[in-house]
């Protein structure tokens, strides 16, 4: 648990793989992580006894043990079974009961009980592309989960997170992405306003899920492979890689084929005047070659606004903690 | 966020180094666009705005609306929304009693008076409609019509106790100076002390190349027609947060409150010398840049002036460059863009190309001006303070 004596603001990346908590420190920005997912585990004194002692945080229900955040990736290894997800594609997970109750404690590890008028802001994804789905719920529930800490809560468009985390530079105008678990988030903004923001569902997760049916492996499995040895720069070394060179293509021509729509169907456009930047952040785009790849589809779709340059964030897995982050500051 | 201001918004953001603030500027600009945008939607608006124009004029007027002309009457009565939309009421102040050196007025104001001096009366002076601005004027005036705050930019001491003695004998010079040179009517010290320099009757040199209007009347050359308020400090570029002492701003408000109540002055006539301030040969607003971007209207009761478009601009076809837009801060700017749309769209409901149009304005401007000059006994000094 982060013990903070300051009452600096916070800002929360609540993503659908991992939760992630930004905060001053001095100069510097402290970063925390936390696997958004649990795992359940049989019951046994024994095992309860092991848990408390090398200090993994886990809630006794009843019959069962559960065991969330970091951990519950090396206990589902452990156990050969799936890690259970609080969030699907960017919001509470439908089919998990106990997702609000899960997120809930992982967030409580992460941050201890609001000071007075403490700020926080976290993130939110924006409604996919096509679909005007009601994304209140989810808002609206996080929203009270960190109320209830005591904290004095905002949300930002996640997209615009990454906006505010690296385009100072251009004076908070481009094109920021997020490629997470569940989504990839996209916002184009004009002078820090959100102009057109939206998320297509194809991310890390639909890749996973995607490779691991072809090839029978475990979704966890694709995913460690994925995050440790995938290289996107079209040489596939193996059936593996191949097929996460499908999947990421796919996504990839899905998000410009996306951001192409999106721009066409945003009324009242402002006038750029001036090639404007993409940045892309999240873990899924964190493979080497993503950059470049997503650089010559864009090449390739005549995209209808000039662009600049595009570019990795400096820190793509904590940037729109960051940017949530920069958001509660200038709100002081 | 209204177009026409992005490029100027964009353009300062650039300036502003550390991340954090650039943000905070970005958006409050974009707050305060919406807020006008918000705005639109209440049911008063501008006469002379016709129907069917663009978005962007209806955004500006949005901001000058809440101007009204000087009220004459019923003192008491709310006199006018102020460019933030609050109500604000005519102070109501008198004289409370004279004593040998000072004047002590009901609102708690404590006038010195050993330092003041005659001058040339104030003679009757014109206003011209701000709407057509003919070069005929609309009417006479005889009593004062607004204040213009000035700064001294005299050396300034550090403001510390140890440091008293050599502060009072800045003082003590610097009055003696601008009493010398007729700057002011009025000059408030580091301390807070208000002394009378040139008596209200009187004119001052203190705004000579100088314009403004209100949404009613446009006043060209203010010595005659406005009211000096000097305040012992100094303007800096960007500054954000005002340089006077709490003891010099509650000293502005209450002077000021006197002086609205005894002359029915409008919050929208009280402005600053960079607000005023143009240069007659280049036509370019804000000659001078004193109080260009940090005073504190809120404080001394008034609306936030910055947003009032400059007359200078849109009646007569100045413009302004880098010199003023470096030295205002996050707010007089967006006045001032304001006052550049409503000319570039005056100018495209006449079918005029913006330049025809300017020329046409600067055109009647200089005619105004030797007519101006010709009629009044005042003697043009165009490089005071």
């Amino acid at each position: 648990m982060k013990t903070s004596d300051s009452i600096s603001p916070l800002g929360l990346d609540i993503g659908t793989s991992r939760i992630c908590l930004a905060q001053r420190a001095g100069e510097e920005i402290q970063y925390e992580t936390q696997l958004n997912a649990f795992v359940t585990v049989p019951y046994s004194k024994m095992t309860e006894g092991v848990l408390k002692k090398q200090k993994v945080p886990h809630t006794v229900t009843g019959p069962e043990i559960i065991v969330h955040g970091n951990e519950s990736d090396r206990f589902a290894d452990l156990l050969n079974v799936e890690t259970r997800r609080t969030m699907t594609k960017g919001v509470l997970n439908p089919a998990e009961p106990g997702s609000l109750d899960m997120v809930r404690k992982i967030i409580g590890a992460m941050l201890e009980q609001g000071k007075t008028r403490q700020k926080l802001c976290f993130t939110v994804p924006a409604a996919p592309l096509g679909h005007e789905d009601n994304l209140t719920y989810h808002e609206t529930t996080l929203r009270q989960v960190l109320s209830d800490m005591g904290y004095e809560v905002k949300s930002i468009n996640e997209g615009l997170s990454v906006v505010y985390a690296e385009m100072d530079q251009s004076s908070y105008t481009g094109i920021g992405i997020s490629c997470g678990g569940g989504l990839c988030n996209v916002c184009l903004a004009y002078l820090s306003v959100p102009v057109m923001s939206f998320s297509i569902p194809r991310a890390g997760d639909y890749i996973d899920t995607s490779a691991a049916s072809v090839t029978g492996e475990r979704i966890n499995r694709i995913r460690l492979e994925k995050e440790e040895s995938f290289h996107f720069n079209g040489f596939s070394p193996g059936k593996l890689h191949q097929v996460l060179s499908v999947y990421y293509d796919e996504m990839i021509h899905g998000l410009v084929t996306g951001m192409k729509q999106a721009i066409a169907g945003t009324r009242n456009m402002p006038k750029m005047g001036k090639p404007i930047p993409i940045v892309l952040s999240g873990g899924t785009a964190m493979p080497e070659g993503f950059r470049d790849r997503f650089e010559a589809v864009v090449k390739e779709s005549d995209f209808q606004l000039p662009i600049s340059e595009i570019r990795m964030a400096a820190d793509p897995l904590h940037t729109s903690a960051k940017g949530a982050l920069v958001a509660a500051l200038t709100d002081m | 966020m209204v177009a026409p201001l992005n490029k100027l918004i964009e353009w300062r953001s650039q300036r502003i180094e550390d991340p954090l603030e650039k943000l905070r500027f970005l958006r409050q600009a974009a707050t305060s666009s919406m807020t006008v945008e918000a705005s639109l939607k209440t049911p008063r608006r501008w006469q002379w705005v016709s129907g069917g124009v663009l978005f962007a004029m209806i955004t500006i007027c949005a901001f000058t609306l809440a101007r009204q002309p000087a009220s004459t009457a019923a003192a008491s009565l709310p006199e006018r929304l102020s460019a933030q939309g609050g109500v604000h009421l005519m102070p109501k102040v008198w004289l409370v009693e004279t004593k040998q050196d000072s004047d002590v007025y009901s609102n708690g104001l404590r006038v010195e008076n050993k330092y003041a001096v005659d001058n040339e009366p104030r003679k009757s002076y014109p206003a011209f409609a701000r709407r057509d601005a003919k070069e005929s004027p609309m009417e006479w005036r005889t009593q004062p019509s607004g204040i213009v705050y000035h700064t001294t930019e005299s050396l300034q001491l550090p403001f510390e106790q140890s440091a008293t003695k050599a502060i009072q004998r800045v003082d003590v010079d610097v009055l003696g100076l601008v009493r010398k040179a007729r700057s002011y009517h009025f000059m408030i010290d580091k301390f807070g002390q208000v002394y009378r320099l040139v008596k209200e009757s009187d004119v001052a040199y203190h705004a000579g190349f100088s314009v403004w209007g209100d949404e009613r009347a446009v006043f060209v050359n203010l010595n005659n027609s406005f009211l000096s308020i000097a305040i012992e400090t100094h303007t800096r570029p960007d500054q954000e947060m005002p340089t006077a002492t709490a003891a010099q701003i509650h000293s502005a408000r209450v002077l000021t409150e006197m002086l609205r109540s005894k002359y029915q002055i409008p919050a929208s006539d009280c402005v600053t010398h960079a607000q005023v301030s143009v240069n007659p040969d280049n036509k370019l607003l804000g000659f001078h840049t004193d109080w260009a971007g940090n005073f504190p209207f809120n404080e001394l009761g008034l609306g936030d002036n910055y947003l009032e478009p400059p007359a200078a601009i849109d009646t007569f076809g100045f413009t302004y460059d880098s010199t003023l837009v470096q030295a205002t801060g996050s707010r007089y700017w967006q006045g001032l863009i304001l006052a550049e749309e409503q000319m570039r769209l005056q100018a495209m409901n006449q079918g005029l190309s913006q330049a025809e149009y300017r020329k046409i304005l600067q055109e009647k401007y200089s005619k105004i001006l030797r007519a101006v000059r010709g009629n009044s006994a005042e003697k043009e000094k165009s490089n005071e303070n």
